[in-house]
């Protein structure tokens, strides 16, 4: 039926071209030139994507089944770079499974703080201006400004964080320069930066979004605090939390920069994440081709997990419109 | 046309962009020809060799040309150009123009060289690292030019520099690079004096021994309740500090032709043990765990009463000011008889594509001479390593600076390097492989089969 009426409508067009009014032939010109507009504003975004993100990705692709150090001509090698990924490189699967536990643990923990986050900054009570401020803060904080801090925070023999638990009797550990111990380190400065950022915002904003009619027709039908946020809140955040546990997923299997800044991958590869193996062999060891296919391994993973969570969402996120 | 009447549709529009898309990645993955070293006109000389700046000859052409030099950035960049009038008054025909490069870390660095050497437009002299960097293998692709000839041609003095630092920038007999930077190793020990005063204990003294720093380290170490409030000792935890080590026992962790490792070697295991014991079993040093962030730091921190370190440290009183006073000691002689040290080398290379050998040679002797190595040591403070520079007073002047010049004059053999030039690889795996026994998670003797196997993993590795 559509097939039809857009062949009878350039049947139609075509029609007035030739023969119709001088009326009809400047209107088919003008739709025309609006669409050459179009393309002209959206232009220098498109050239700039296609330049700087595509021709890049579809550059690396090529050069991940080479061998390339930058200095001289790359040579094919074929899927050589994969299979020795796969079968000889030490730090291969061991950095995955490392990326993997930071992202298993940093995501559902920083996305619940960040919704708890929204839902106080939402009560609208004195105070909220302040504490959206503080909670913002930590995001706005430069990553090299964060690690240092953390850095001195996590000092073991005179950091505050091991002087406070003195005091109340723990014996702190060496966090960052223990092997146990340096991952959750990097997760609670991911907690500390994540909590008040752009997650909490999109949160809030969905909280937002949420008909205060249905809280009051609840609340007269008698049920209580946690039913209404089970029943109601919920479902009704449930298409903003999918879409803050993507980012957050995403975001998550490329930590890289606490750990390059603070432990360089230390102590004995505890937080040699996937990036910073990665990163490694491409500037440490100058093996462009390898880390480009390091590259495309993170990239298929990332977009597994991605459809994982999308086809996993039919069963529990719920848009309104049905 | 489209179905609607458009002649412009979207698809016509992603085809013309995919078009234009392709064609410019072609043009950008057009491939570079490696450089095929050029080679300098031989003729040689009978006169005596000549330390001083090369000159002109007076016969060569008027036209003036540039001689871009890239140097990596210390703390005042201006600093290394001061020089730069005096060298083109006196030589006319020559343009010197610096390029500063970043040096907030050595990757930084490397990286933006090897970028500058794939568009072909690297500097004409360039700084390297012998030990640090890509260096060997850059020299072995042919990005950088032989010197041997040019310095016959200008009768060049190499005896003027310490002797152990040309080895480090050779190939294959062929010398790639002057020396530029040096210092003599991890082979020195800072101590706070004010410490040693408290606790009554001597200073260190030139003859002393391994078990002098730990009987020194058990009572200079200060403990309360269930901390430690200054340790003792620090050792350096990383792989060229261990080398120090080692070699004053007579061994290094790879074989002579770089493709064996002789970790597991009794003098190898030995001297690591000595590191292990110092954390574990005599408790003067701080483990992994305890260190924050680099035992130099904890030092100047006044958290360890000895440190392991190295020349860099020269500039520690500055930060540390009134709160204690500092010295140096060399570390002991080792099970061969001697102090083990491995000189580390920085150097200017001419870029093998130069359209100026002649002229870029003699740039780079100024770069070289005594008056530029003093205006750099006083500056920005890198030590050109020529004999009469680091036996200029205003450097003997200098505290501590004495310890590193006798150090120097022992001629530390150069950095360790595998056949296959993967200096920093090996480096990073002995860093994080010997982690498991500063961290306690393996004792020394269980570990080593386990850190052989990955250090024999990189030396296997292709150039």
């Amino acid at each position: 039926m559509g097939d039809e009426q857009g062949a009878r409508s350039a049947t139609a067009a075509a029609t007035r071209l030739e023969k119709g009014s001088w009326w009809d032939r400047l209107l088919v010109r003008r739709s025309r030139r609006r669409a050459v507009k179009g393309y002209l504003w959206i232009s220098p975004w498109l050239i700039g994507f296609l330049a700087f993100t595509i021709g890049p990705m579809l550059s690396s692709l090529y050069l991940s089944l080479t061998k390339y150090d930058i200095i001289t001509a790359p040579t094919f090698i074929g899927l050589s770079n994969y299979v020795y990924a796969a079968t000889r490189d030490a730090q291969f699967f061991p950095s995955l499974l490392r990326t993997f536990y930071y992202a298993g643990v940093s995501v559902p923990v920083g996305v619940v703080a960040s919704l708890g986050a929204a839902m106080l900054l939402n009560q609208r009570k004195r105070g909220t201006a302040t504490y959206r401020t503080l909670f913002f803060l930590p995001s706005l904080t430069p990553v090299v400004a964060g690690a240092l801090l953390w850095q001195w925070i996590y000092d073991p023999q005179f950091g505050p964080l091991n002087y406070l638990l003195d005091k109340i009797g723990i014996h702190g550990p060496g966090w960052l320069g223990s092997p146990s111990w340096a991952i959750p380190a990097f997760i609670i400065i991911a907690f500390w930066a994540g909590i008040g950022g752009n997650r909490m915002v999109i949160f809030l904003a969905g909280l937002q979004g949420v008909s205060q009619e249905l809280y009051e027709a609840a609340e007269v039908d008698g049920a209580g605090a946690w039913t209404r946020f089970r029943h109601i809140t919920l479902p009704l955040i449930s298409p903003t939390m999918f879409f803050n546990m993507i980012l957050a997923v995403i975001g998550a299997l490329r930590v890289f920069e606490v750990a390059f800044l603070t432990t360089s991958g230390g102590p004995n590869y505890a937080t040699w994440f996937f990036m910073l193996h990665l990163y490694n062999a491409a500037f440490r060891d100058f093996d462009m081709g390898y880390a480009s296919a390091l590259a495309w391994v993170l990239f298929i993973i990332t977009v597994g997990f991605t459809f994982i969570q999308v086809r996993w969402s039919s069963s529990w996120v719920y848009y309104e419109e049905g | 046309m489209a179905a609607n009447g458009n002649y412009f549709t979207r698809r016509s529009f992603v085809q013309v962009s995919g078009a234009i898309l392709g064609g410019a990645i072609l043009t950008a993955c057009s491939q570079a020809t490696p450089p095929a070293p050029t080679s300098a006109p031989a003729s040689a000389s009978n006169a005596a060799p000549t330390s001083a700046p090369v000159q002109s000859s007076g016969s060569s052409s008027k036209q003036q040309v540039t001689i871009r030099v890239n140097y990596r950035v210390g703390d005042d960049p201006k600093a290394y150009e001061k020089l730069f009038p005096d060298f083109e008054k006196a030589n006319p025909d020559i343009a010197l123009k610096g390029e500063p490069i970043s040096f907030g870390d050595y990757s930084e660095y490397f990286a933006k060289m090897a970028s500058l050497m794939a568009a072909g437009t690297l500097g004409d002299i360039v700084w390297v690292s012998a030990g640090s960097g890509p260096y060997l293998s850059e020299v072995f692709k042919g990005f950088f030019m032989p010197l041997d000839d040019l310095v016959k041609q200008a009768n060049y003095d190499l005896g003027q520099f310490y002797a152990s630092t040309l080895p480090a920038l050779s190939l294959e007999g062929k010398l790639y690079a002057l020396p530029s930077d040096t210092h003599p190793g991890v082979q020195l020990v800072f101590y706070n004096k004010n410490a040693f005063d408290d606790a009554k204990v001597d200073y260190p003294k030139p003859d002393w021994t391994f078990d002098d720093i730990v009987a020194m380290g058990k009572k200079l170490t200060k403990s309360s309740s269930d901390r430690v409030d200054m340790f003792g000792f620090g050792a350096d935890l990383l792989s060229y500090a261990f080398e120090c080590i080692f070699r004053g026992n007579g061994t290094s962790f790879i074989s002579t032709d770089g493709k064996t490792t002789w970790v597991d070697h009794p003098e190898a295991v030995s001297s690591l043990q000595w590191v292990d014991d110092l954390m574990h079993v005599h408790k003067i040093a701080p483990t992994r765990q305890q260190i924050a962030k680099t035992t130099d730091d904890m030092f100047v921190a006044g958290q360890i009463a000895m440190v392991q370190s190295g020349a860099w440290m020269l500039t520690s009183p500055a930060k540390i000011g009134n709160r204690f006073q500092m010295d140096a000691a060399r570390m002991p002689k080792g099970s061969a008889g001697k102090i083990g040290g491995m000189v580390h080398i920085g150097g200017e290379s001419m870029y093998s594509k130069t359209k100026y050998p002649q002229q870029a040679f003699r740039a780079l002797t100024f770069l070289e001479s005594k008056e530029f190595a003093l205006n750099r040591a006083a500056t920005e403070g890198g030590f050109v390593p020529r004999k009469d520079v680091f036996s200029d007073p205003s450097l003997l002047n200098r505290p501590m600076f004495a310890m590193v010049k006798q150090a120097l004059d022992d001629n530390p053999p150069p950095y360790f390097t595998p056949y296959n030039f993967r200096t920093s690889e090996l480096q990073s795996v002995v860093d994080q492989g010997t982690d498991v026994f500063w961290t306690g998670q393996s004792s020394v003797k269980e570990g080593i089969p386990k850190l052989k196997q990955d250090i024999q993993t990189v030396l296997d590795k292709p150039r």
